[in-house]
């Protein structure tokens, strides 16, 4: 087998057997689970692993190198105002184009939809330019996000409380598949042509502050609108009783989702083509792979959205649902913890993230290490998404306390591991997250008869919230390793006075 | 401080993540102080393959120092426990080094005492080597699959691209207020003495100075090779 195709097999299967393995096990051990409903689960299981596939390899060979090459470019130019400019209209085309933001505009029925995706567009574009100013005056990243987080924490208290969760949630969501690969890669191109100790760690926090701009969007628009309960309709379950109609079904969805990851792909391709015409940046074979790599983009984000969100959301509800009605609820904490630690592999720009922290850091970070981190932290989320649930702790208790956590931990860690982490938050929580995770509490919580505006939501905040801490606490270990192996080392042979000294090897030398 | 004129070696492995993270688990292991790791690209090999994206696969430089005898045992270790002989996997090759710090010297002084290995002399050399030679070629960011055709053509079998940045202009200050790099793709290919010659004139032609590709070979010494 072809290695290339072999690893990227390998990457899927690993990022979504897992968590259908789970969901396989809580059907028949605790909910059982009528075999229509199961059939579809296993038929978007099937569909979410090719779709993983095409777009990993697709994302690499696409996005990956356009969001480079347009981030070099960008570096060479000498006018800010020029840098500043594409910097915004890139981060709002992107904005727009990302399936996930869609959603969430559905989700959030107060305010119009096309009015919540320009301000939002509008607020990661302009928080994408800070991200560049940022580096180009070497602002500490750490102390812009303790600012940027005040402000965000003090608008809050100026907004209805029914919008606050959705608004935290909305930082997370709006940065997912599309974006993630692209403004990674935009950093990166950035950074990589400077020289200089801080380059590596200035690859990273683009996406971080972009996270916010969303955020501080819906605050913003929440003083402006009413909020009203939303009717969140969960997806039923299709009724398939033969194996024609889950084919059916499947083929009935997949129109609109290939219109609507069409809608987001065609700025892209735009994009590429007007960067390529005006730098003719790329030789004829690379056009080709940037080519084909789109086409993989788009196969592989269909066929994971329509898997995730006909297999798997109805999937999600049922189980909040009966968890909750059993007896020993409580058993719904463990089981959100097992479940997140396994889901967070199966978003599809987690492996992109990884790879590229992999690469900048020449393989220090691995991605088996980043997987761990993310995991244990995704997994705490759900954890306390559950807790909250079952208790109906306000958001305000857990958001606040935690991001004074992880700001603080910002000023004690390696500076690479805070980009590192704050990105990682709005990438965990992609969708995976808003289409198995979201339903799941909303599930359980209409079972309990909660708030779905004030419980239910959030669980998308928290996802984002957790990886800031792992991937610091991740951070802080690396750095007490690695002192301790530098010191190690030296004192095994011992540094003398003339170690410094040149040892001419050569005969006659 | 030691005296003997011993010989020392640079050891260079360039397989995939795994393996080499395998390999560096193996360096600590046998107490090899110095380790440097880059991140690298295979070359594709076919051209249908590069437009399906199924190329080329990343792969990792593991670079060490060592003394002589030590260096040749660690390429049998590498190639006994990596399994460097199947396809795709890796190679692994030692370049001589006719200079370092004191302190690297005695670092690799203490491997010999560490591990015990059965000590060889000097002049041991031509065991496997001098049949390989380590051509380099540097040219601008996006030709090296130009490269690798031509080499490829002349004999070549395999390479590794290194992205890296050249620094020459020093007017070109660019958005951030310092030297704007040129990017460049850095070629490595392990050939057979006897075709040396050959690939580095068809690379030579294909993307030299005169060409778009702006590119420069050169050649490298090597003395043992494993995993080709």
């Amino acid at each position: 087998m072809n290695p290339k195709l072999r690893e990227k097999t390998m990457e899927s299967l690993s990022a979504v057997l897992p968590i259908s393995g789970i969901v396989l096990f809580i059907s028949v051990f605790l909910v059982p689970m009528n075999l229509g409903t199961m059939v579809m689960f296993l038929a978007g299981a099937v569909m979410l692993i090719l779709g993983m596939g095409f777009f990993q390899l697709g994302a690499e060979m696409s996005m990956t190198p356009i969001g480079e090459g347009i981030g070099v470019q960008l570096s060479r130019s000498k006018r800010v105002w020029v840098v500043l400019f594409i910097g915004f209209i890139m981060g709002a085309i992107i904005t727009i184009s990302e399936p996930d933001l869609q959603v969430l505009a559905e989700q959030v029925p107060a305010i119009p939809n096309m009015v919540l995706i320009l301000t939002v567009a509008v607020g990661v574009g302009l928080f994408l330019a800070l991200a560049i100013l940022r580096i180009k005056f070497q602002i500490d990243l750490s102390k812009l996000l303790i600012g940027l987080y005040a402000v965000l924490i003090g608008a809050s208290f100026f907004v209805p409380r029914e919008f606050l969760a959705v608004a935290f949630d909305s930082g997370g969501v709006t940065t997912g598949p599309m974006t993630v690969p692209f403004i990674m890669a935009m950093g990166i191109g950035l950074a990589s042509m400077r020289s200089g100790k801080n380059a590596a760690s200035d690859s990273f926090g683009l996406v971080a502050l972009s996270s916010i701009g969303p955020i501080l969007a819906v605050l913003v628009l929440g003083c402006f609108y009413n909020p009203t309960e939303t009717e969140y309709s969960l997806g039923a379950v299709a009724d398939v009783t033969t194996t024609r109609d889950v084919v059916r079904v499947f083929a009935q969805e997949i129109p609109a989702y290939a219109g609507e990851v069409l809608v987001a792909l065609l700025p892209i391709a735009a994009v590429f083509l007007l960067f390529q015409l005006f730098t003719r940046r790329y030789q004829k074979r690379q056009v080709v792979r940037i080519s084909v790599g789109m086409l993989y983009t788009y196969i592989g984000l269909v066929l994971f959205l329509c898997g995730v969100n006909i297999g798997f959301a109805p999937v999600g509800a049922f189980l909040g649902g009966e968890l909750a009605s059993l007896d020993y609820n409580w058993v719904l904490i463990p089981i959100g913890m097992l479940i997140g630690y396994y889901i967070v592999k199966a978003e599809p720009a987690i492996q992109v993230l990884n790879h590229q922290v992999e690469n900048v850091t020449d393989g220090a970070i691995s991605v088996k290490t980043m997987n761990r981190s993310m995991s244990i932290g995704v997994a705490v989320s759900i954890g306390l998404a559950m807790l909250r649930i079952l208790l109906s702790i306000p958001i305000y208790w857990i958001i606040i306390p935690g991001y004074i956590i992880a700001l603080v931990m910002s000023r004690f860690v390696p500076k690479m591991f805070v980009g590192i982490a704050f990105d990682s938050g709005g990438v965990a929580s992609g969708p995976m997250t808003s289409t198995f995770l979201l339903p799941l509490s909303i599930g359980t919580c209409q079972a309990l008869g909660g708030d779905l505006m004030t419980d239910a939501f959030g669980v998308v905040a928290l996802v984002a919230l957790t990886p800031l801490i792992a991937i610091q606490v991740m951070g802080l270990v690396y750095r007490f390793k690695t002192s301790k192996l530098e010191k190690q080392a030296v004192q095994h042979i011992g540094l003398t006075a003339d170690s410094d000294d040149i040892i001419d090897l050569e005969e006659g030398g | 401080m030691d005296t003997n004129k011993r010989a020392y070696q640079m050891l260079v492995l360039i397989a995939t993540h795994k393996l080499v993270d395998k390999a560096t688990e193996l360096f600590l292991n046998m107490n090899l102080p110095i380790q440097y790791r880059l991140n690298a690209e295979g070359t594709a090999s076919s051209e249908i393959l590069d437009a399906l994206g199924l190329g080329s696969v990343d792969k990792s430089v593991l670079i060490s120092t060592v003394p002589q005898g030590f260096g040749e045992q660690m390429l049998q270790q590498l190639h006994n426990q990596l399994r460097l002989d199947a396809v795709n996997s890796g190679i692994a090759f030692t370049i001589p080094l006719t200079g370092a710090s004191n302190l690297m010297i005695r670092m690799m002084t203490k491997i010999d005492e560490d591990n015990e290995f059965p000590q060889q002399g000097k002049g041991e050399n031509t065991m496997t080597g001098n049949k390989h030679t380590l051509v380099i070629a540097i040219v601008d960011r996006g030709f090296s699959d130009d490269v690798m055709v031509a080499a490829r053509a002349a004999g070549a079998g395999g390479g590794t691209v290194i992205h890296s940045r050249g620094i020459e202009n020093e007017d070109a200050t660019g958005f951030w207020g310092l030297s704007v790099q040129e990017e460049k793709e850095l070629v490595l290919i392990l050939a057979e003495v006897e075709n040396k010659v050959d690939i580095m004139r068809a690379i030579s032609e294909k993307c030299g100075m005169h060409s778009e590709a702006k590119g420069l070979v050169m050649s490298l010494p090597i003395d043992a090779v494993m995993g080709i």
